[in-house]
C-alpha cells in the first residue's frame, strides 16, 4: 500500500469530536460523543445508506440503458463488386476500416415486478434503520455503565487513602507498642493489622487499575484514543435520584412505542410480502422501447450502393422499436417466491417471541433498578452507621476511655461499608442506564415521555 | 363584665407581648448561635498548629467545659466521691479542651463548610454545619449545641449526623466505671495525658 493511502487511511481514523468538545463532560455529553463517533454507530450507518443505495439500485430497472462498441482495424484493398467471383486483393496496399454498433434501450414496465422489488429494499433500509436506533439505545447504555464505574473508583481513592493513612499509623503505634513489650500489642493484633492492610490494598489496586481502565473504555466507546484525556464533570460518584420509579403499566406503554424491535418486525414483514410478490413476478417480460445503429467504413473495399446488398465493409443502419423482453426461469423464480415467504415465518415468529420478550426485557430491567435503589439505601445506612462506629470510637480514642480494637475495627467496617454504598450507588445508576436502553431510549432525546422524565440518569 | 372582659384583654395583650418577646430573643439567641459558630471556626482555622497553645486559650470563651464534663459523669456521679468527681471532670476537661482546640482547628482548615438551618430546641440553640473534604472522603454534619451559661452562649454539645457526643461520653464513662471503677477511670484519663504530652514532646 502507498503512503499517499496509508496517511490517507490515518486521517480517516483520527478522532472526531462531535462539535466543540465540552470543557467537562457529563454523562450526557459522553452518550452524545459516542453516537457521533463510535464506530458501532457508523456501521450500523453504513448499512442504512448501503440499502439505501439498493433502493435507488432497483429503481434503476426504469432508467435507459445504453450498449456501444466502436474499434478500427487494418484492412487491406480489395477491387471489384459484389457480383464480381473474380476480385483483385492487393496486400501491398493497407488503410483503416472503422466499426461502430450503439442501442439505446428504455424500459417502459416490468408489470408490477421493480415496484414490488423497491418496496422491498425500502423495507429493508427501514429495517437497518430501526437496527441503528438498537445499536444506539445499546451504546448509551454502555456508555452510562463506563461513567459510572469510572467514577466508582474513583470515589473510593479517598476513603482508601484515609484508610491506609490511619493503618499505617496503627501499625507504626503497634509496633512500637510491641518492641517495648508494654503489654497492649501481641503477636495476635500485629497479624490482624497486616491481614487489614493486605485487604486494604488489593481494594487499592483494583481501584488504582479500574480507574484507568474504565477511563480508557470510555475513551474508546466515544470513538476517542484509549489514552485521550476526559475531563468528566462529576468528581465523583452522583447521589441517586430521588424520584420514584414510574409505574410499570407506564414504561410498558413507552417500551411499545420506543423499542426499535417493534419497527424492525412490522417492516421485516412488510419486506417479506413485498419480496415474495417480486420474486413471483420474476418470469414477467419488460416492456421496452429501443433504438439501434451500426456504421463501418472502409477505403480499402468498394462501397456496394445497392440497398439489397449487404455491405458489411461500408453501411449505415439504424432504427427504432417497442418491443417484451423475457428471461424464463420459473423453477428458480418459485423457489426464490418460497424463500420469500419462509422469511415471513421467520418474522412472525420473532415477532410472537418479542410481544411477551420485549415487557419481559423492560420488567427486569425495572426491577433491577427498584432492586438497585434499596440495596443502596441500606448500604448507605450501614456506611453512616460504620461511619458513626469510626467517629465515636475515635472520640473515645482521644478521651482514652476507648479501645484500640474498636478504633480499628471502626476502620474496617468504615471502609467496608463504604466501598459497599458506592458500589450499590453505582449499580443504582447503571440500572436506570439499562431501564432506558429496555425502553429503547438513549436518554439524551430533545422529547421524552413524561414517565421517563422521572427515571433520571 | 366590663370589668371581666378588660381584665382579659389585658392578660391576653400581655402575654402576646410576652410572647412576642420570647420570639424576639430566640430569634437573636439564633443569629447570635449562627454568628458564634462563624466566629468558633474562624478562631479555630486562623490558629495554626504552631499555635496550639494559644488556640486552647481561643477556645475557653466557646465552650462549657464545665458543663460537658458534668454531664459526662452524671449517670454514676452519685458513685463517686466529690475528690474524684472533681479531679475526673479537670482531667477529662484538659483532654476534651485540646481535642476540640487543636483537632478540631486542623480538620476545619481542610474542609468546606457550609451552615445550615439554626433551630430552637428548648433553652438550646442548634446550629449545623455541613462539613466535607473529598480527599479524605468526609461528608458530615456537625451540629453545634448552643446554651446560655454565665451570661454568654457557649456549647454544651456536639452532634455528628444527630448523635450526641456527650451522650456517648456518659455511656463510655458509666461502662468503664462499671468495669475498672472510679480508679480505673482515674487511669484511663491519666494515660491519655501522658501519651498526649509525649507526643507533644516529640514533635517539639
Amino acid at each position: 500500500m502507498s503512503r499517499c493511502c496509508i496517511a490517507a487511511l490515518l486521517l480517516l481514523a483520527a478522532p472526531a469530536l462531535a462539535e466543540e468538545a465540552p470543557a467537562a463532560w457529563t454523562v450526557d455529553d459522553c452518550v452524545r460523543q459516542a453516537l457521533a463517533t463510535n464506530g458501532l454507530v457508523t456501521q450500523a450507518q453504513g448499512r442504512v445508506r448501503e440499502w439505501q443505495a439498493r433502493v435507488d439500485e432497483v429503481r434503476s430497472a426504469y432508467w435507459p440503458k445504453l450498449q456501444a462498441i466502436g474499434y478500427a482495424a487494418p484492412m487491406f484493398r480489395v477491387t471489384g463488386t459484389p457480383a464480381d467471383t473474380d476480385v483483385q486483393r492487393d496486400l501491398t496496399s493497407w488503410g483503416p476500416y472503422l466499426h461502430f454498433q450503439g442501442s439505446l434501450v428504455e424500459p417502459i414496465s416490468t408489470f408490477g415486478r421493480v415496484e414490488a422489488g423497491t418496496r422491498a429494499a425500502q423495507e429493508r433500509a427501514a429495517i437497518e434503520e430501526a437496527r441503528l436506533d438498537q445499536v444506539r439505545t445499546e451504546l448509551a447504555a454502555q456508555v452510562r455503565e463506563m461513567y459510572y464505574l469510572y467514577l466508582y473508583a474513583k470515589s473510593i481513592r479517598p476513603s482508601l487513602a484515609t484508610g491506609r493513612r490511619a493503618l499505617d499509623e496503627a501499625r507504626k503505634t503497634a509496633d512500637e507498642e510491641y518492641e517495648k513489650a508494654s503489654g497492649k500489642v501481641t503477636k495476635v493484633d500485629l497479624a490482624k493489622l497486616a491481614y487489614g492492610s493486605s485487604q486494604l490494598a488489593q481494594y487499592e489496586v483494583q481501584a488504582e487499575i479500574g480507574e484507568g481502565l474504565a477511563h480508557a473504555a470510555l475513551a474508546h466507546l466515544l470513538g476517542l484514543a484509549d489514552d485521550a484525556h476526559l475531563a468528566i464533570a462529576d468528581e465523583s460518584l452522583p447521589a441517586r435520584p430521588d424520584t420514584e420509579l414510574p409505574a410499570l403499566a407506564s414504561l410498558l406503554v413507552v417500551a411499545s412505542e420506543k423499542r426499535p424491535e417493534w419497527s424492525q418486525i412490522q417492516h421485516g414483514k412488510q419486506a417479506a410480502l413485498s419480496l415474495a410478490q417480486a420474486e413471483k413476478l420474476a418470469n414477467a417480460p419488460v416492456a421496452f422501447v429501443a433504438g439501434q445503429l451500426t456504421a463501418d467504413w472502409t477505403p480499402m473495399r468498394p462501397d456496394a450502393a445497392n440497398p439489397f446488398v449487404y455491405d458489411p465493409y461500408n453501411q449505415l443502419v439504424g432504427g427504432v422499436a417497442a418491443g417484451l423482453s423475457f428471461d424464463l426461469d420459473p423453477a428458480k423464480a418459485k423457489a426464490k417466491a418460497h424463500a420469500a415467504e419462509a422469511m415471513g415465518e421467520q418474522v412472525a415468529g420473532l415477532e410472537g417471541f418479542a410481544k411477551t420478550g420485549i415487557p419481559l426485557d423492560v420488567r427486569r430491567a425495572w426491577d433491577e433498578a427498584r432492586q438497585a435503589d434499596r440495596m443502596h439505601a441500606a448500604a448507605a445506612e450501614g456506611s453512616q452507621a460504620a461511619r458513626k462506629w469510626l467517629v465515636f470510637a475515635g472520640s473515645a480514642m482521644v478521651t482514652g476511655t476507648g479501645e484500640a480494637r474498636d478504633l480499628l475495627e471502626g476502620l474496617v467496617a468504615y471502609l467496608q461499608g463504604r466501598r459497599s454504598e458506592l458500589e450499590a450507588l453505582r449499580l443504582a445508576h447503571t440500572a436506570r442506564g439499562n431501564l432506558l436502553r429496555a425502553l429503547g431510549l438513549t436518554g439524551i432525546e430533545p422529547e421524552q415521555p413524561a414517565a421517563v422524565a422521572a427515571i433520571g440518569r | 363584665m366590663d370589668r371581666r372582659a378588660s381584665h382579659t384583654a389585658r392578660i391576653l395583650g400581655v402575654s402576646l407581648i410576652a410572647l412576642t418577646l420570647v420570639h424576639a430573643v430566640a430569634e437573636a439567641e439564633e443569629q447570635d448561635a449562627a454568628g458564634r459558630t462563624r466566629a468558633l471556626v474562624a478562631t479555630l482555622t486562623k490558629a495554626s498548629g504552631g499555635e496550639g497553645e494559644k488556640a486552647l486559650g481561643l477556645v475557653d470563651d466557646y465552650f462549657d467545659f464545665d458543663g460537658i464534663t458534668t454531664q459526662a459523669l452524671a449517670p454514676r456521679s452519685d458513685k463517686l466521691t466529690s475528690a474524684e468527681r472533681d479531679e475526673m471532670r479537670n482531667r477529662l476537661r484538659r483532654i476534651v479542651r485540646r481535642a476540640g482546640a487543636l483537632d478540631a482547628g486542623a480538620f476545619f482548615r481542610k474542609a468546606k463548610l457550609t451552615y445550615g438551618t439554626v433551630r430552637s430546641e428548648g433553652d438550646s440553640t442548634v446550629v449545623p454545619v455541613h462539613a466535607e473534604v473529598p480527599a479524605d472522603d468526609v461528608d458530615a454534619v456537625v451540629e453545634l449545641r448552643w446554651r446560655q451559661v454565665g451570661g454568654k452562649l457557649r456549647i454544651v454539645d456536639v452532634a455528628f449526623d444527630g448523635d450526641s457526643l456527650v451522650k456517648d461520653y456518659q455511656n463510655q464513662l458509666a461502662r468503664l466505671f462499671d468495669k475498672e471503677g472510679a480508679a480505673g477511670i482515674l487511669k484511663k484519663l491519666d494515660e491519655r495525658e501522658a501519651a498526649v504530652a509525649a507526643k507533644g514532646a516529640k514533635k517539639k
